[in-house]
C-alpha cells in the first residue's frame, strides 16, 4: 500500500509543483545549510589534523624536553629541539618503551650529523636513523625501490631518500643503485619517497631526508640525537596505559625527572575538539530551528491542501478508501515533500561547497553522515509534520466532503 | 419474494440532524426490505431524505437510531475502518456530479477501488480496462476528466462503480445533470447491469426513468409513503397520472396541504389528487433546486 500512497503522493505534489517547491522551501535551506556548515567545519578539521602530525589513535610521542603545552599543531617541533637541546632521550629510553605492556612497535626517529656527498655534490639534509616500520607509521609511501625491512638489512648500508635528495643531489628522479657517501661511508640508495605535500612527519620534511637504518647509523659513529620516540600500543583503547607505563619508564631512566613529553592524539586534539564542539552545538541549534522551521511550513500547507481537497477525500472515502489510508496517502505526501525538499538541499550544499572551494582556500569536507543525518531528519520532520493534517484528512466526513465545492 | 433473505434491511432507521431547535428529522423511522437483483427507483421531493436513505445504504453515513443489515449482517455498528471495507466490497456509488478525481485519468479513476483493495496495478490497469469497454469508453482510456463529457464522465463513473464487481449500485440522481440523450445512455447501462442480477437502488426525479425499475418507493418528509411493485418497462398508473397531471396542470398547490393528504393517504390506490399534488410538490421544488444551482 506504501507504494500507492508514494504514487498518489507524486501525482499531487506534480499536479502543484509550484506550491510543492513553496513548501520544500523551509526544508531545502534548514538542510543545505546545516550541511555546509557542518562540511566546512570537517574540511577545518581535517586540515588540523593533518598538521597535527598524522597521530594515529594507538600512537603515543614522545619528545624530548618538556613542553609547556601540549602543541601538536606546532610545526616547529624540529626547532622546538634545536633551542632546548636538551638531547633527554636515548637509545636506552627507546629500547626500553619495547619492554611495555601493550605495546606493538616503537619506532625510533633519530637526527644523525653529518653531510651527504655524492661524487663531488653535497647536500645538507636531514639524515635520520630509523627502523623499518617508520613510513607506515605516517603513511608515507615509497614512490621507486622499496624500504628497508628490520631483519637482514638493519647493518646494511642503505638509504631511502626523499624526492628533493634525488634531484638535487643525483639531478635524476631515481637513482636507485647508486650510493651517497656519509662519513665516509657509501649507502646504496634503495628507495626514493613519493613527493610529500604538506608537513606530515612532525616537522621533518620528507622530501629533503635521508633514512638509513638505526644499526647502521650506529655504525658509522657519530652522533644519533632522538627527536622522537613513536610507541603503537596494540590497539586505541590501551593507548593510556601504554602512555602512563612509558612516561614511569622514562622517568626512572631519567632519574626521577620528567625532562620529555609524551603526546597522545587525545591530548594533541584536545584543544581541536573543544572548537569544533562549540561549532556542534551551534550546528545542532541551526539545524534544529531550521528543521522546526521548515516542519512548521510543511504543516501549514498540508493543512491547506487537506482543506482544499476535501472533496477528493470525500470521493476517495466513498469508493473504497478507509481512514488509515487516507492518513497513510497524505502522511506520505508531507513525508514526501520533506524527503525531496531534504534531497534539493544536499544538492544545493554541493553547490555551496564547490563555491566555497573555488573563491577560498577553506576545503568543506561532505561526509555520508551527515548527509545520513539531514536525510533522516528530514524523513521525521515530513512524517511529524504530516500527522495532523492527515488525521484531519482521515477524520473527515465523507457526506460532508462530497458536498463542499472544493 | 418472502422466503428470501432480503440484501439489505433497514428497521426503524431514523436520521436526525442538528440539536434543540434546529433538529431536522431527514429520516423518521424508516424501515425497508431490499431483495437481491430488485432495481428500485426512488422519488420524493426536494429535501424528504432520499439521498439521506441512500446514505445510510452505502454506508456513508451512520443511523441515529435503528439497525441497518447488509446481507443479514448488522453493519451499522461496525468500526469506521470495517465499514469503509464493507463498502468498497459491497457497494458501488454513482452520484449526480460524477466525482471524478481531475488529476487521474479516466483509467486510473476507474482503477482506484482497485487500488484500495490492494490489487496489482496491472491486474488493476486491466480490470479497469475491462470496466470501461463495458460502457463503451475504451477510447477515452487516457483522457483526463476535464476532456470528457458529461454523459462519457457519468460512465466512467459508473465503470468505477462496477470495477469493484459490487452486488449493489446506488446511484443518487445519475441523470440530474445529464442532458436526455446521455441520460438514456447511462440508464440503458444502469439496466444492463441489473439484468446481469446487481441490485440497483436509483434516486430520480424524473418519473419517465422508472418505467427502467421494477420497483418503486416515494419518501415525503423523512418516511417511504409508497412503495410499489412495477413491471420494467412499464410505467406504474400512478406515475403516468402524474406525469400527466404535470403537463396539464400548472397550480401552486400549498406545501403543506400537499404533506397532510400524502400523510392521511390511506391506500396505494388512492385518489388522483393526492397523487397529483405531490408531483406538483417535487415539481416545485425541483424548481427551487434548480434556481439554487443557477446561483452557484
Ligand atoms: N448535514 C446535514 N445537516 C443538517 N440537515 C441536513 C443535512 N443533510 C441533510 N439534511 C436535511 O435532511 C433532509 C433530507 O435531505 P436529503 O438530502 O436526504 O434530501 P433529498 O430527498 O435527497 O433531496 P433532493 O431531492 O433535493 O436531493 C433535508 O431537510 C435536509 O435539509
Ligand atoms: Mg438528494
Amino acid at each position: 500500500m506504501w507504494n500507492e500512497y508514494r504514487k498518489m503522493a507524486f501525482t499531487s505534489i506534480r499536479g502543484a509543483k509550484f506550491r510543492s517547491a513553496l513548501t520544500m522551501f523551509g526544508i531545502i535551506i534548514g538542510v543545505s545549510s546545516v550541511v555546509t556548515i557542518v562540511s566546512l567545519g570537517e574540511g577545518v578539521k581535517q586540515q588540523v589534523t593533518t598538521q597535527a602530525g598524522e597521530i594515529s589513535d594507538s600512537l603515543v610521542v614522545i619528545r624530548p624536553g618538556k613542553e609547556q603545552e601540549a602543541s601538536a599543531f606546532s610545526l616547529d617541533v624540529l626547532r622546538t629541539y634545536v633551542d632546548n637541546n636538551t638531547g633527554s632521550l636515548s637509545e636506552k629510553d627507546w629500547q626500553d618503551t619495547l619492554e611495555v605492556d601493550n605495546v606493538s612497535s616503537s619506532v625510533p626517529v633519530g637526527i644523525v650529523s653529518g653531510i651527504a656527498t655524492f661524487e663531488d655534490a653535497e647536500y645538507n639534509g636531514n639524515i635520520i636513523a630509523s627502523t623499518a616500520r617508520l613510513p607506515r607509521l605516517l603513511n608515507q609511501n615509497i614512490e621507486f625501490g622499496e624500504y628497508f625491512t628490520d631483519s637482514g638489512s638493519t647493518k646494511k648500508k642503505v638509504a631511502v631518500i626523499g624526492r628533493d635528495v634525488a634531484e638535487q643531489l643525483f639531478g635524476e628522479n631515481v637513482p636507485i643503485g647508486k650510493s651517497l657517501q656519509i662519513r665516509g661511508e657509501k649507502f646504496i640508495v634503495q628507495g626514493v619517497f613519493e613527493q610529500q605535500d604538506s608537513g606530515t612527519f612532525a616537522a621533518i620534511n620528507i622530501n629533503n631526508s635521508i633514512m638509513i637504518p638505526y644499526e647502521s647509523a650506529k655504525d658509522i659513529g657519530g652522533n644519533i640525537q632522538l627527536l622522537q620516540i613513536y610507541v603503537e600500543a596494540e590497539d586505541a583503547t590501551q593507548v593510556d596505559a601504554v602512555s602512563d607505563d612509558v612516561r614511569e619508564t622514562l622517568i626512572k631512566n631519567h632519574a626521577g625527572q620528567e625532562d620529555f613529553t609524551i603526546l597522545e592524539r587525545e591530548e594533541a586534539l584536545e584543544a581541536t575538539n573543544a572548537v569544533f564542539y562549540q561549532l556542534t552545538v551551534f550546528t545542532a541549534g541551526v539545524a534544529f530551528i531550521s528543521f522546526i522551521v521548515g516542519g512548521i511550513g510543511i504543516m501549514n500547507i498540508m493543512f491547506a491542501t487537506v482543506s482544499e481537497r476535501t472533496r477528493e477525500i470525500g470521493i476517495r472515502k466513498a469508493i473504497g478508501a478507509t481512514n488509515s489510508q487516507i492518513l497513510g496517502q497524505f502522511v506520505m505526501e508531507s513525508a514526501l515533500l520533506s524527503i525531496l525538499g531534504g534531497f534539493f538541499g544536499v544538492l544545493l550544499a554541493f553547490v555551496a561547497n564547490a563555491i566555497i572551494r573555488v573563491t577560498t582556500d577553506l576545503q568543506p569536507v561532505t561526509t555520508w553522515q551527515v548527509v545520513a543525518i539531514a536525510a533522516g531528519l528530514s524523513v521525521v520532520t515530513g512524517i511529524v509534520s504530516g500527522i495532523l493534517p492527515a488525521a484531519k484528512a482521515a477524520a473527515k466526513d465523507p457526506i460532508a466532503s462530497l458536498r463542499t465545492d472544493a | 419474494m418472502a422466503e428470501q433473505r432480503p440484501i439489505i434491511s433497514i428497521e426503524d432507521v431514523s436520521k436526525v440532524y442538528g440539536f434543540g431547535d434546529a433538529t431536522t428529522v431527514a429520516l423518521d423511522e424508516v424501515s425497508l426490505d431490499i431483495n437481491k437483483g430488485e432495481f428500485i427507483a426512488v422519488m420524493g421531493p426536494s429535501g424528504s431524505g432520499k439521498t439521506t436513505l441512500m446514505n445510510i445504504i452505502g454506508m456513508l453515513d451512520r443511523p441515529s437510531h435503528g439497525i441497518y443489515k447488509l446481507n443479514g449482517r448488522d453493519v451499522s455498528r461496525q468500526k469506521r475502518n470495517k465499514q469503509a471495507k464493507t463498502r468498497r466490497d459491497n457497494i458501488g456509488y454513482i452520484f449526480q456530479s460524477f466525482n471524478l478525481l481531475p488529476r487521474l485519468t479516466a483509467l486510473e479513476n476507474v482503477a482506484l477501488p482497485l487500488a484500495y483493495k490492494r490489487v496489482p496495478q496491472t491486474r488493476r490497469l486491466k480490470a479497469a480496462a475491462r470496466a470501461l469497454d463495458q460502457v463503451g469508453l475504451s477510447d477515452k482510456e487516457y483522457n483526463l476528466p476535464t476532456q470528457l463529457s458529461g454523459g462519457q464522465l457519468q460512465r466512467v463513473a459508473i465503470a468505477r462503480a462496477l470495477v469493484n464487481g459490487p452486488s449493489i449500485i446506488i446511484a443518487d440522481e445519475p441523470t440530474g445533470n445529464l442532458d436526455s440523450t446521455s441520460a438514456r445512455v447511462v440508464m440503458e447501462l444502469l439496466s444492463e447491469i441489473h439484468k446481469l442480477g446487481n441490485t440497483v437502488l436509483m434516486v430520480t426525479h424524473n418519473p419517465s426513468l422508472t418505467r427502467y425499475a421494477d420497483r418503486i418507493l416515494y419518501m415525503l418528509d423523512g418516511s417511504i409513503v409508497y412503495d410499489e411493485a412495477s413491471a420494467v418497462g412499464e410505467m406504474p398508473t400512478r406515475v403516468q397520472r402524474a406525469v400527466q397531471a404535470l403537463r396539464t396542470s400548472d397550480d401552486d398547490e400549498k406545501l403543506a396541504s400537499v404533506s397532510a393528504m400524502m400523510e392521511t393517504m390511506p391506500e396505494p390506490k388512492s385518489s388522483d389528487d393526492e397523487d397529483k399534488g405531490k408531483k406538483k410538490k417535487r415539481r416545485k421544488s425541483a424548481r427551487k433546486k434548480r434556481g439554487k444551482k443557477a446561483k452557484k
